[in-house]
This record gives structure tokens, sequence and C-alpha cells, in this order.
């Protein structure tokens, strides 16, 4: 059985995992339930993490894969006590509905605007192309997405009503 | 889920081959493991790890371009010379791979040995007159057109490793084409097609046409090439062309698209692609 370390949202984590163990389910064995698993086979996006900075569905991740690796959950992200700009945006723009989807969606919004800050829609839609929404139609997670941009570079904010 | 036991992380090359070698089909190659997380080859109870093996990147070989087998689907798109070479196909067919979150796993190497569902690669490299670079218990360079000749995973032997992709560099005038049509970006695609033509002045001087998706594995029509090798294409000749290639295959069928539905699809973007490489 591997032994791995994982630094999740900054803290150092040591564990044994199976060997075709999935990085969703450690994760979550781990107490990270703010990972969600949807399909579990890497096409709906909700179990979506940052490894090293790059978007992975973690459902298909073999955790021995990434051993050593740094992990951000939405919860790294921000809390709802210390939410990230990018978490205040889909509130505000009204782009959580059910909610499933949306640990998946802020951190691929992360990983897009740690690339480029200022993307054009037809940007945003390529960087969310791995993360389904059921419920709200992806105007508003958009939205969300174009009004944390401008937050992020230090607009002014466009109000919501 | 449950029959792998062993987890192994060979630190070399050489030994990642000898661990596969004796393990005679027990164990199987792990590097962005998207396809063994959906299904594990029966009868293995290993897997080899090879995404730590320095196989990332390209690397020229002086008349080829190497793609190393654990660069990801994102890293190839991202690669200046996967939009410089040949017009930008690679970096076109890397792109339209799955979505943003598998670009990030899927490897250069999977792709082309699973030929998945997903794999857009398979056409583009076979249009381009791509070499597989295999290192194993006999290390060989097998022409993407015989590799193709059946699946990879059965021609594939238990020690058996591939390395690299190897791309010849474009010469003299190269122009060319690819698409992937799909319901939506992230769907399977129904067909790719790629068409490269290599030029002299106005005239083809050869012309490569592969399909993917339509068949269980990526083919060649020579049947459309022959029509625009050696001339200066008309619009007729490449009309002739994309009907010639309708009629050569035998499309697959299954819940997403019917045969006849496919058949026209290669009809009318053979012919899209071939215009657009020609012109």
């Amino acid at each position: 059985m591997p032994n791995i370390t994982l630094t999740v949202n900054g803290e150092k984590m040591t564990c044994t995992v199976a060997p075709d163990e999935k990085l969703l389910d450690t994760l979550r064995r781990l107490g990270r339930t703010d990972v969600k698993k949807g399909c579990g086979e890497g096409t709906c996006g909700s179990c979506s993490v940052l490894i090293d900075g790059r978007l992975m569905t973690s459902c298909i991740v073999f955790s021995a894969r990434v051993d050593g690796a740094e992990i951000m959950t939405a919860a790294g992200l921000g809390t709802a006590n210390a939410p990230h700009p990018i978490q205040t945006s889909f509130v505000k723009a009204g782009a959580v509905q059910c909610g499933f989807c949306t640990p998946g969606m802020v951190l691929a919004t992360k990983a897009l605007l740690d690339a480029v800050p200022k993307p054009d829609v037809s940007q945003i839609k390529m960087a969310l192309d791995g993360n389904m929404c059921r419920c709200t139609g992806y105007v508003k997670i958009i939205e969300a997405v174009q009004d944390s941009a401008r937050v992020l570079a230090g607009e002014n904010e466009v109000p919501h009503e | 889920m449950g029959r792998i036991q062993f987890y192994e992380r060979p630190r070399t090359l050489d030994e990642a081959v000898r661990i596969l070698a004796e393990k005679k089909g027990k164990a199987c190659v792990l590097a962005g493991g998207t396809s063994l997380a959906l299904r594990q080859p029966p009868g293995v109870d290993t897997f080899v790890d090879i995404s730590r093996l320095g196989l990332v990147g390209m690397e020229d070989r002086g008349d080829s371009i190497a793609i190393k087998a654990c660069t990801t689907v994102a890293e190839l798109a991202s690669l200046p010379q996967s939009y410089q070479l040949y017009g930008g196909v690679l970096a076109r067919a890397a792109m339209a791979v799955a979505s943003t979150p598998l670009r990030n796993q899927i490897t250069v190497g999977g792709n082309l040995v699973q030929v998945m569902p997903w794999s857009d690669l398979p056409g583009v490299m076979l249009a381009l007159n791509g070499q597989i670079v295999i290192q194993g218990t006999t290390s060989r360079i097998v022409p993407l057109k015989d590799f193709y000749a059946t699946h990879p995973r059965n021609s594939l032997s238990a020690g058996d490793l591939v390395t690299e992709v190897r791309i010849p560099k474009p010469i003299g005038r190269v122009q060319s084409s690819f698409v992937k049509v799909g319901k939506t970006v992230f769907d399977y695609a129904a067909l790719t097609v790629t068409a490269v033509a290599w030029l002299s002045g106005n005239q083809v001087r050869e012309c490569s046409v592969a399909l993917g998706a339509v068949r269980p594995l990526p083919m060649r029509v020579p049947q459309a090439e022959e029509e625009i090798a050696g001339r200066i294409p008309t619009r007729d000749d490449v009309i002739r062309a994309a009907a010639r290639a309708a009629g050569a295959v035998e499309p697959s069928q299954d819940y997403r698209y019917s045969k006849d539905y496919r058949r026209q699809l290669i009809k009318v973007w053979v012919k899209r692609c071939l215009h657009e490489a020609c012109s």
C-alpha cells in the first residue's frame, strides 16, 4: 500500500492509500467533503480540484500518482466567513442554485484567472468546458466569472440588484 | 476495482521496462491514468507509474520533432511548435480533446495508445506521417500507419513502453486543416478529419487525409489522397476526393450517430478540409 504525502489547502497530510484509490475518495476520507462526487468518471467536473495549480477531476486521479502535490479545494480558496472574491461573485450573480457544481466551478474560475486575468466570454466558456451545471444555464456563471475578474483587477464592482 | 495490489514508481526508463517485462502482462503502464481509472485491463495487478521519468515536452530529433509520451494534451496545446508546425493542426487537435480538466491529465502517449472515444490525436498524427517510438524488450520505431493496423493495446507486448511520437519536420510549403465534429465541444467526436497538402507552387506534391472516430481505429484514406496528389486541385477534384472517401469507408454505427449520418459527415468535412488545405 503506497504511503503518500499531500499538502491540502496548505496543510501537510500523510496517509496510506490503496494502489487504485482515487484522489476524490482520499480527500473525502480526510474530511475534505467540500469536494463533491458527481459522475465519478471525469465528465461532470463537480470533483475538480487544483493539483499544483492545474484543474483536474479528482474522481479519476489516482492518489498515488499525485504524491507530494499541493492540492487546493474550494474550502482552500475561501470559507463562509472569509470568502474569496470569486466565491463572493458567484453568490452576488446568483450563479449558485443547488450548489453541487459550485466547488468545481469556482476552482475552474481560479485556474482561468490565474492564467488569464481578463478573459473574454469565449475564454471563459473554454475554461469551464469540463464543469457541468444542470440548474443555471451558465449565463449567471459567466457573469460571476466576469465580475470576479473585475474585482480581482481592482476595478469598481458592478452593482447587482 | 480492488484487483490492483501493487503500485510501482520506477526511477528510470530501464527500471520501468524491466518491471513491465518481469510482470509478464500483469502490470500496466500508468501515465495520465484517465482510461485506467475507468477500466483496468483484465489480469492486471500492478500499476507502473511512468509520470516522473522526464518523458515530458518536445525535443528536436533532426529531421523530426519528438513529442514525449507523458506530455499532457494541455501542454501539447500550449507548446509554440504546436502552433508553428503544419499550420497549427497539432494545437487545434489538442484543444479538441475532451475538456480543460481532462486535458490537464490525458497524456499524448496514452491518447495514442488507448484510442478511446476522446482520442482526437491519433488521426492528426497519422496524417502527419508520425512514428511511434517503443522501448522495451525489442526497441523499435513504428510508422503510425503500421501501428494502427491493429489496436495498439493488442500489438504492444508486456515489456513495451511507448516513449515518444515523432513528427517529421515539414519540407517546403505545407498547409493543413483539422476538424472535430461533435454535438458540443466536450462531446466525443462523430468524426475528425485531418487534411495535409505538401505544395510546390500551386501543385500539391503529396496529400494526406486521415479520419478519426468513424471506425474503431484511425485511418488514412488513399482513395481521397490520390485524387489530389500531383495536381493543382480544382473544386471538382476536391468534391470527387470527398465522395470517394465517403464511398471507401464503412463507418461504425453507435447510439450517437448512424452509419449513414457518419458517411454524410465524411463527404462534407473531407471536402471542406481539403479545400482549406489546398487553397
